[in-house]
């Protein structure tokens, strides 16, 4: 007896087999739910192959992930017919670095901006703009999503340096 | 001595800056909770125009520091509600005579009232801020929209009646009334460019909030912007007392306390007209505006003038 | 011509909340937009990662105030996936109609917003009037008006008595009336057709690059709705109608919410007159297994994303989530450009723009007394009941 196969099955299969092993550890959760592996230097391509020859037109997000060791970046992509497919990408936490894919899909550049500001995820070739989300004057090389980062610390230090320009203002404001 | 003190008593008091004032407050009163009960909210109070006033005059007034001019900037307001003040005196209130009465004063109102308008350009102009500097130009494209047709709406009953004298007009309709009818056209015109000139719903653009938060005012505050407001009051008055004695045949021939309710009345069914404009719309785009003005409005109000013409040239030769 | 930058934001009357648009004006026409988010950045998933799974729960909800049960439901979907737990078909049932009634209330408030925007204020207070309705109709379900805090890990929180359906009921037939005179109103006044048409234009193609969501992708002409796509809940059995728009302007998106909020309605008839009997809720474990999840919810705005990832510890190994303005966001600027100042505001409201679920997320202190943290703070709750003669120290938790 043959089955049919599955829209999740069919789509393992275009994986396996387009991108020659790129894309590991594919597993189908549940119906609409299919995730795998990659490596972080690899992304690029194989968006640009599930946007040309599998028909994932929909970036949902991108979430970032510290593991400890590696950072962890998961696309979320949707499909047309309600496929939502999650690709994690692999990269060591000392130097996580990532090729920006707002080349091929122009919606990614909020999410990529958010891996750069709350993970400090180094993503080339993002277009100029402005950070998001944290402020103009948040200290750089401080990204709280880390699970290292201090937000006790971060809040001290931030006071200790309100204090500091407040004193100078009140001195500024004593020599008038 | 005794000219004098009348003359005094004309500007000061009635009809000049006292009764403006007052009932100009009552007018904004009653365009708002008219405004209000039409949007099915309660509306404010009656005393609450004089409070705001009050309010707006004992705060602090803020000058930003990149504005050159700070004198004009400090006098604009006071040119406004003079100029209003000065167009009251020649428009016939409670009886057919005005206080200053000489032919041609239609013109001169016109005019005058226009400088309220200027004044709100240079506002915004000496404001500094890009928010008035929007503004500013925004006034002056619509003063060019609504102005032309304005003007020919209100030119046509005083070629009907055959003077530019404001008292003899009204007295011409309050005699003849059935020739009102034929002024209906400019009647509705000048209603329409009145939002304009008032700058309301749906020709509030100058100072469309959501796009240019206060408009040309954006920078005046205290007691400043306290008489800008005062002055768009006294505005809206005699604007209304204008058409009334143009288009409504002024106090049709009663004079005293009668003529006086009688002026009130008319002016407060003006009033809601424009409050019933007000909140059947939404503002329209500068671009739209002109539009209409121009394709409408001023079409309409040649053809009023034609109208008025063939009925003083062939129907009513007579006269 | 020379140009004038106008900045309208990060405080502006056309916005209700925090967010920078810098104008260049050539006249009137904007030539360039530069945006800037992220002034409501509260930290909201970093201190998820600090609260065991109901108390993230509880945080979740207040990403928005708008779409707060959109956002407790797809985190409780998640939770529900990583504890493979069988939700009963009433809890799921009760979830639709607060959703749906979360929208008609989103979209009515939408409503009165662009009235206000484009000078209409009459629409706006009598669209608002009418969203008294809704919102008493949620109070009636749950006693909130804003915050419904329904759910709960496993179902939700309470369940709906006859009499409630038929208050309901009654007040989603009313509505459904006042929805359609809007509806006529909307598309035959003829200032409110001329502010809307052909403002704003996203044409289908750029609609799919930026990845809009929602009723901006939907009112570009791209059927893209979860509850079709990848039906959660119930909605897979739900007769509804999927309202696209070919318009791509911001009469489009008008005429797609007006016609979503008559779907709405459907939809709650026909729940509410076929509520399933049964339980409301099922238990789950306080620790869950190691693993993750993502799950979309379809809210009024667009579509929530919400990633969970689970190290089989007491807390959320990582919270995401993605809140449908950010990624409608991408789009603005592009809308933006062309049009005319006076167009700017109706243009970014007509994606229904939430700064605060955008930015999410910061970690709150009382100045100067530096941390509070969970345990000091519900030391702190049982020293102030006690005052009030209530004691709550026998209470256990986690």
């Amino acid at each position: 007896m043959m089955f049919k196969k599955t829209k999740e099955e069919i789509l393992k299969e275009n994986l396996e087999t387009g991108l020659k092993g790129k894309v590991t550890d594919i597993t189908i959760r549940r119906a609409n739910r299919v995730y795998s592996m990659c490596k972080g230097e690899d992304v690029w391509d194989i968006t640009k192959y599930m946007m040309e020859k599998l028909g994932f037109d929909y970036l949902c997000t991108i979430t970032g992930a510290d593991c400890g060791e590696t950072i962890n970046i998961l696309y979320h992509w949707g499909h047309k017919d309600g496929t939502l497919f999650t690709l994690e990408a692999v990269t060591p936490a000392a130097k996580s670095e990532l090729k920006t894919i707002t080349d091929l899909i122009p919606g990614a550049v909020y999410y990529e901006r958010e891996l750069v500001d709350l993970l400090g995820v180094n993503v080339t070739g993002l277009p100029q703009g402005n950070r998001y989300p944290l402020p103009d004057d948040f200290p750089q090389g401080q990204h709280p999503l880390r699970k290292s980062w201090d937000a006790a610390k971060y809040i001290k230090d931030s006071e200790d340096r309100e204090a500091a320009v407040r004193k100078i203002q009140e001195d500024n404001a004593c020599r008038k | 001595m005794t000219e004098t003190l009348w003359s005094l008593f004309y500007i000061a008091i009635y009809p000049g800056m006292f009764f403006l004032i007052a009932y100009g407050l009552f007018c904004q009163w009653f365009d708002r909770k008219l405004y209000a009960q039409m949007q099915n909210r309660r509306g404010p109070g009656l005393f609450q125009p004089l409070a705001d006033l009050v309010k707006l005059l004992s705060k602090e007034i803020v000058i930003p520091k990149n504005v050159t001019e700070v004198r004009m900037f400090k006098i604009l307001p006071y040119i406004a509600i003079a100029a209003v003040t000065t167009a009251a005196l020649m428009i016939p209130f409670e009886s057919a005579g005005s206080v200053v009465n000489f032919q041609g004063d239609l013109i001169a109102v016109l005019y005058i009232l226009t400088i309220p308008t200027v004044t709100f350009f240079l506002i915004g102009w000496s404001s500094q801020s890009p928010y008035s500097a929007i503004g500013s130009m925004r006034v002056l494209t619509q003063l060019f929209a609504y102005e032309v047709p304005l003007m020919l709406a209100m030119l046509a009953p005083a070629v009907l009646a055959g003077s530019w004298n404001t008292s003899d007009i009204s007295l011409f309709y309050a005699s003849r009334p059935l020739l009102m009818l034929v002024n209906v056209i400019g009647l509705g015109v000048s209603l329409v460019a009145l939002q304009g000139k008032l700058e309301r719903v749906p020709f509030d653009i100058p100072h469309a909030e959501t796009e240019i938060v206060g408009g040309v005012f954006t920078e005046y505050s205290g007691r400043l912007y306290g008489f800008i407001k005062l002055a768009i009051d006294m505005e809206m008055v005699v604007v209304a007392a204008l058409i009334n004695a143009v288009f409504l045949g002024g106090s049709l021939g009663l004079s005293g306390v009668l003529g006086f309710a009688l002026f009130i009345i008319k002016t407060l069914c003006i009033v809601f007209v424009l409050a019933l404009i007000k909140s059947l719309m939404a503002r329209v785009r500068i671009e739209q505006m002109l539009a209409f003005c121009w394709k409408y409005l001023a079409p309409l109000s040649i053809l009023q003038i034609i109208i008025s013409i063939v009925m003083r040239s062939i129907v009513w030769q007579g006269l | 011509m020379p140009k004038i930058t106008v900045p309208l934001g990060p405080q502006h009357p056309a916005l209700k909340e925090p967010g920078s648009f810098l104008l260049c004006l050539e006249g009137e026409q904007i030539v360039d937009a530069t945006l800037r988010l992220g002034y409501n950045h509260r930290g909201v998933e970093k201190a998820a990662e600090s609260r065991n799974y109901i108390q993230a729960m509880y945080l979740i909800e207040r990403v928005c105030g708008i779409c707060s049960h959109a956002h407790a439901t797809a985190y409780v979907m998640n939770v529900e996936e990583l504890a493979g737990a069988d939700v009963p078909k009433r809890a799921k049932a009760i979830r639709v109609i607060i959703g749906e009634l979360e929208r008609l209330h989103s979209h009515l408030l939408w409503l009165g917003v662009a009235a206000h925007e484009i000078g209409f204020d009459t629409l706006f207070m009598y669209s608002w009037r009418d969203r008294e309705m809704v919102m008493d109709a949620l109070e009636t379900i749950s006693g909130n008006r804003v915050h419904y805090s329904m759910n709960t890990p496993g179902g939700v929180r309470r369940d709906i008595t006859a009499e409630q359906v038929k208050t309901v009921l009654a007040k989603v037939e009313a509505l459904e009336r006042r929805i359609k005179y809007y509806i006529d109103l909307a598309t035959q006044e003829p200032t409110v057709i001329a502010r809307t048409k052909g403002v704003g234009v996203l044409p289908k193609d750029e609609a799919v690059k930026r990845c809009a969501a929602g009723p901006l992708a939907r009112a570009s002409g791209v059927a893209r709705d979860v509850r079709k796509d990848d039906p959660y809940l119930l909605y897979g059995e739900l007769d509804f109608k999927l309202i696209t728009s070919d318009a791509c302007d911001v009469f489009g998106r008008l005429y797609v919410r007006a016609f979503e909020m008559l779907e709405s309605c459907k939809i709650l008839k026909q729940v509410l007159n076929w509520l399933p009997e049964g339980a409301i809720s099922v238990k789950i474990p306080v620790k869950l297994p190691p693993g993750q999840a993502v799950n979309r919810y379809e809210a009024p705005r667009g579509e929530d994303v919400h990633y969970l990832k689970s190290d089989g510890g007491l807390n959320p190994a990582r919270v995401k989530v993605r809140a449908p303005t950010l990624a409608n966001f991408t789009s603005v600027d592009y809308m933006l450009k062309g049009d005319q100042l006076a167009d700017a505001a109706i243009i970014i409201a007509a994606i229904d723009p939430c700064f605060s679920c955008t930015d999410r997320a910061t970690i709150v202190t009382p100045a100067g007394t530096g941390i509070m943290s969970w345990r000091d703070m519900r030391s702190h709750g049982i020293e102030f009941y006690k005052k009030k003669g209530i004691d709550f120290s026998k209470v256990k938790v986690f």
